[in-house]
């Protein structure tokens, strides 16, 4: 268990693609070592079974051929002479093939004794020895090397015994003929038990490699069998542990799922109430800057009322002092006072009337009727004339037929001063030619459609976009609130159900030259008859 | 308003510019009881006419006429035409620009409206003052002229003399050698003369050849 626990606490540090390449590694090694093992085994079988042909059987073989050619040829051609039964010189014959043969069948027999092996097998033979079998095989070939050099000198003998013999038949010396006769077959008899010595040595040496090759081929078994079961052991385990690990990884994420949908759900609580109060403090910040914009355009009419007021008060003033004089000159006739007081009347009736004009422009109380587009824009031009003038901007009103609208007065004037105001500001900046702006008003069938084009030049592309976003200003900050086209299009698309719109165009501006200058146009399109959707809402 | 203080206008031509029909008829109105003759113009092409067809003292010019400008007729009239008349200019507004421009030109002076008639006509008088001194000096050197045609013509010469030669300090220094031999005249004329002054406390003797003359016993003329 503390193994275990040990085991899941190094994975818990260890990544997840990491924990299923350690398993992958496991089991590739595992399988690579058993492969090797399998292998190994393999071919340590193979030397074993190399051995026992090359090593064991031939040279058995070879052997038996030895004794067999002593037995049969010699011994019985020897045999042959004595009875008389073969001539020498036939005996010799057979007796020299059979020396060669023998000979032949020797050098066979060593050169399979010495027979290396060599290669993988004998590799992995020794390998399985040096690893596996800590017991060597006990060296038996002390006594198979004294049988060899035992039997080469019996052989020997039987050769010069047997060269003796052809000789001796050869002068016919029987006796002597006999007596080496006897002496030879007592060697060849000699020869042949060496030899069975030396087969049955070998006989013996090929069970006892039996009995290792057994020894290796259970062990390896063994060992395989404890490698796989290893192996399967092993992946199971960590299997196992990865599962766990998983289940637990699963778990600790459900936690944290949990956990991150609770935060993400307050969050999104808080956002809302955080969006509610932002849109109140944006209604609030909206209606800050009507009030600011309607507070701008007081200021900039307040300075046109001063204007239009100058003028008459500097007459009245004129007036009341050329009572004085002409009284102190004597010439205070009750004519001239007629005069000046209808004079003076006049004047004090058209800054009355003018006052009036500014105070219902500013009037508060909103009221929908029915009014004459032309005299909005007559009267916004006349608000204006002042700065206009002082900026040497000429106006030009092409009016078409006049027409009837019906919604607020105060808001169209208030756009249609807006516009002027922005066409003279921008040109003011222009330096030289003509400065002008234009007002067309052409009814459709459906809208009435006014275009206010002034050729200041036109608006940069770059800000084509931005004009009609709240606060968005070219003018100076002292000068410009960036709200006059926002509250503009804000009127005209929500209180007059209208579009108003913006670009730049080529325009002939109506001048003795007649080139195209570069203007902008702004373009209002206030639908007609609104009135029962107006007096819905 | 002191009427007495404005008589002096009486003699000047004056040329009103102002283009709102109201204002100059109010003010010409009015200015028509101080001045020999005012011309009442709302343009400067108007008032180029006026120019070229009467002599004219002063210029009272509005700076903001319609489609024209007050500073620039004045200079245009001051630059290109080579006449020089001293200005006055009108204007509503207070603008360095163009308080700057009129004080560049050298305009005599620089209104703001509403119009006071009085501050325009003391105005006009500081404006018009060389003008007036000029005619007094011109007038009284004619009555010393035919003063001396009608009396003793050395007697005129010896008072000449004694004015001509005051110091700062209102002091003669002079004997009467000196005097007879610069005037060419007899000592008796001489002495006699320096009597009934002293007499009169006009010239004190403080030492020898020295005399302070004293302006504030001189009698006032009827």
């Amino acid at each position: 268990m503390e193994f275990y626990n040990l085991v899941n606490k190094i994975l818990d540090r260890v990544e997840f693609s990491n924990k299923t390449k350690i398993l992958i590694a496991i089991i590739a090694i595992s399988m690579i070592t058993i492969g090797f093992l399998m292998m190994i085994s393999i071919f340590a079988l193979k030397f074993d079974y190399e051995t026992l042909y090359q090593k064991r059987t031939i040279p058995q073989v070879g052997l038996e051929e030895i004794k067999d050619i002593y037995t049969v040829n010699i011994y019985d051609t020897l045999y042959d002479i004595k009875e008389n039964n073969i001539d020498a010189q036939n005996a010799a014959e057979v007796i020299s093939l059979a020396k060669q043969i023998i000979k032949a069948q020797w050098q066979n027999y060593n050169d399979s004794v010495h027979y290396k092996i060599g290669g993988l097998p004998e590799f992995a033979s020794n390998w399985l020895n040096f690893f596996l079998l800590s017991e060597n095989l006990p060296q038996k070939n002390y006594y198979q090397k004294g049988l060899i050099f035992k039997v080469e000198e019996k052989m020997r003998r039987v050769d010069t015994q047997s060269s003796k013999i052809i000789d001796l038949l050869k002068q016919k010396n029987s006796y002597e003929t006999n007596n080496a006769l006897n002496e030879i077959f007592l060697e060849i008899n000699s020869i042949n038990i060496y030899l069975s010595s030396l087969i049955t040595s070998h006989l013996k040496k090929a069970v006892a490699e039996k009995n290792r090759n057994d020894r290796i081929f259970k062990t390896s078994i063994y060992m395989l069998f404890l490698l796989i079961g290893l192996v399967f052991f092993l992946s199971i385990i960590i299997s196992l542990i990865l599962i766990n690990n998983f289940k637990e990884l699963n778990k600790t994420l459900e936690v944290k799922v949990n956990e991150k949908t609770k935060a993400l759900r307050f969050l999104n609580n808080s956002l809302e109430r955080k969006i509610k109060t932002e849109v109140v403090n944006s209604r609030k910040k909206d209606q800050i800057m009507f009030q600011q914009a309607r507070l701008a355009s007081l200021g900039e009419m307040l300075q046109n009322i001063a204007h239009q007021w100058r003028q008459p008060l500097g007459a009245l003033t004129m007036i009341i002092q050329s009572f004085q004089s002409k009284f102190l000159s004597g010439k205070l006739t009750e004519e001239f006072i007629d005069s000046r007081v209808e004079d003076a009347g006049v004047l004090a009736k058209n800054m009355s009337e003018t006052l009036e004009d500014f105070r219902t422009f500013f009037d508060p109380n909103k009221s929908h009727k029915s009014f004459s587009i032309n005299k909005v824009i007559d009267k916004s031009i006349d608000l204006t004339k002042y700065q206009l003038e002082k900026e040497g901007v000429d106006v030009v009103f092409k009016m078409s037929e006049d027409i009837e609208i019906y919604g607020f007065e105060n808001e169209l004037t208030h756009v249609i001063l807006n516009l002027i105001n922005n066409s003279k500001d921008a040109l003011i900046e222009k330096e030289k030619g003509q400065k002008q702006i234009r007002i067309i008003v052409k009814p459709t069938q459906n809208s009435v459609i006014i275009n206010v084009i002034d050729n200041a030049g036109g608006i940069k592309s770059d800000i084509m976009a931005k004009v009609f976003d709240p606060y968005f200003t070219t003018k100076h900050k002292s000068v410009g609130t960036g709200i006059g086209l926002y509250m503009s299009k804000q009127m005209v698309e929500k209180h007059m159900n209208g579009k108003i719109d913006c670009k730049n165009i080529k325009y002939k501006m109506g001048m003795e030259k007649s080139e195209l200058c570069s203007c902008a146009m702004f373009t209002i399109e206030i639908p007609k008859g609104l009135k029962a959707n107006n007096e819905q809402t | 308003m002191n009427r007495r203080d404005f008589d002096v206008l009486n003699g000047f031509n004056i040329l009103y510019i102002e283009d709102e029909a109201d204002l100059l008829k109010h003010t010409t109105a009015v200015l028509e009881d101080f001045a020999k003759n005012i011309f009442s113009v709302q343009t400067c092409d108007e008032a180029l006419k006026v120019l070229d067809e009467n002599h004219i003292d002063v210029i009272i010019s509005d700076i903001l006429l319609k489609n024209e400008n007050g500073i620039e007729f004045l200079r245009h009239l001051k630059d290109d035409l080579n006449i020089t008349i001293p200005a006055i200019l009108t204007t509503a507004h207070t603008d360095t620009e163009h308080l700057l421009d009129a004080i560049k030109l050298k305009v005599e002076n620089y209104i703001i409206k509403p119009i006071n008639i009085k501050e325009l006509l003391n105005s006009l008088h500081d404006v018009l003052m060389p003008k007036i001194q000029q005619r007094e000096i011109d007038r009284s050197y004619n009555i010393i002229k035919t003063i001396s045609a009608v009396t003793d013509g050395k007697q005129v010469d010896i008072i000449r003399f004694i004015i001509k030669n005051l110091d700062d300090e209102n002091i003669l220094k002079y004997s009467y050698t000196d005097i007879m031999e610069k005037v060419e005249v007899s000592k008796p004329t001489v002495i006699k003369l320096f009597k009934s002054l002293s007499d009169q406390g006009i010239l004190t003797k403080i030492q020898n050849a020295k005399y302070l003359f004293d302006e504030t016993k001189l009698p006032i003329p009827e």
